[in-house]
Formats: structure tokens, C-alpha cells, sequence
């Protein structure tokens, strides 16, 4: 498996979770796009600054080889993975602290 | 984990500013995220342990994902352009610090905007009530 399966695994696995395992269903809600978008920018940015003074590489063997801002198109699927993972989890246990 | 103080020593001696350029990233949204608590009076350290609960879940995830990469060579650093300072010999110590600071900044950003929207909802409601019903009182309207 290559970065481009892991990451797609990882939107599968946070989905999944979000909507029928912990059932915080943020990606159902308006203000999970919201911040989603707002972040988005962001991560581009940071993308940027590491691909661009190769502080961050990436073997090619392990990419489709789509790249955006400078970093793989694979890490798009990686950031929305983990900015709804943690919007999820910590609906989930606010839930339960309230 | 035994902490290798030789080699800590021996980076504090190697060190140049250079080692400091994946840090930026972790200074800026740093930056980012006190402005936003502040800025927007989130009061986020009544919620640490909330987050802690959160963030543990995202570190054993992405840590283990990121460490088999690295291993595989997925991916890779520059030395120059790190601290040099490695989990378990392999992990930039930056990438953990990635996966603590990325996700506070999310749950600031997600707290913030749910703070702007129902400001701005309300504003507008009494705007609109205002307007609709200038000859009434506050209690007309309850």
C-alpha cells in the first residue's frame, strides 16, 4: 500500500467513524464545511513551505505523482482525515462530559 | 523512554538557525492559535482535558501511520532543516509536535466560528425584530 491507499483508507476509516461509530455526524453539519474550508488555505500554506525548501520529500514510488501547492495531491485526503477525526472525537466526548 | 542526553547535548552544540525551518510551521499556527483564544475569548485551558482525551486518540493514529512511512521511506527529511531531535531514532520530533498543534488550532478554529455564527444569528434576530416592531418593548417580543 502506498501513500495514495493510506490516505484514502484514512478518509474512509474518518468518515465512517464520524457518521456511524461515534455518530457525531459533523460532516452533516455546516459549521464542520466552515471550518474545513477556513483550514484548508492553511494547510496549502504550510504544504508550500515544507515541499518547496524540501524539508518534507516524497519518494515517487509511494505518490500518484498530482501535485498541489507543492505537496502531493494525496495530502488533501490526509488533512481532511485528520480535521474530521478531530472535530469527531471531540464531539463525541464533549457529549459525554456534558 | 530513556532520554538520550548526549545526543540532545550534541544537537544544542550542531545547531543552526537552519535546524529551525519545519519549526516555523509549528511556531506559526502556535501564533495562530494563542491569537485565536484570546481574540475570541475562548477560554480553551478549561478544555484541555477534553482536547488531551481528543488528541490522544489522533497521535496513536497518525504517529503509527507516519512512523511506518518513514520507515518505508514514504516520506523523508531534510536533516538541515529539523532539530534533529528523533522519536524512537526515526520520527522528527516536529511531527509529533504536528499532530498536537494542528489539531488544537482545528478545535480553536471550529470553537471560534461557532462562536462567530451564533454572534452574528443573534445580531441579526434583533436587528430584524428591531426593525420589524419598532413601537415594541423587549418584553412584547419574549
Amino acid at each position: 500500500m502506498i501513500y495514495s491507499d493510506i490516505a484514502l483508507n484514512a478518509v474512509v476509516l474518518a468518515v465512517v467513524l464520524d457518521l456511524f461509530l461515534l455518530k457525531s455526524q459533523m460532516m452533516t453539519r455546516g459549521i464542520f464545511w466552515l471550518t474545513y474550508f477556513l483550514i484548508l488555505p492553511f494547510q496549502l500554506l504550510t504544504n508550500w513551505w515544507l515541499t518547496s525548501n524540501a524539508i518534507v520529500m516524497y519518494s515517487d514510488s509511494e505518490i500518484i505523482g498530482q501535485r498541489l501547492a507543492g505537496a502531493p495531491i494525496e495530502d488533501l485526503l490526509f488533512g481532511f482525515s485528520m480535521i474530521l477525526l478531530t472535530l469527531s472525537v471531540w464531539e463525541f466526548f464533549k457529549k459525554r462530559n456534558d | 523512554m530513556a532520554i538520550d542526553y548526549a545526543q540532545i547535548e550534541g544537537i544544542a552544540r550542531g545547531l543552526d538557525v537552519e535546524n529551525l525551518r519545519y519549526s516555523y510551521v509549528l511556531i506559526f499556527v502556535a501564533i495562530c492559535a494563542i491569537g485565536v483564544n484570546y481574540g475570541f475569548r475562548l477560554r480553551f485551558s478549561k478544555k484541555l482535558k477534553l482536547f488531551l482525551f481528543t488528541d490522544l486518540l489522533i497521535l496513536v493514529i497518525y504517529l503509527i501511520w507516519d512512523f511506518w512511512a518513514v520507515s518505508k521511506g514514504s516520506w523523508y527529511f531534510d536533516s538541515n532543516q529539523i532539530l534533529g531531535i528523533k522519536l524512537l531514532g526515526k520520527l522528527p520530533i516536529e511531527e509529533v509536535l504536528f499532530f498536537i498543534i494542528v489539531p488544537l488550532m482545528t478545535v480553536l478554529t471550529y470553537l471560534a466560528l461557532i462562536k462567530l455564527t451564533s454572534t452574528v444569528k443573534l445580531t441579526t434576530l434583533v436587528k430584524r425584530v428591531g426593525s420589524d416592531n419598532p413601537k415594541k418593548e423587549p418584553h412584547d417580543l419574549l
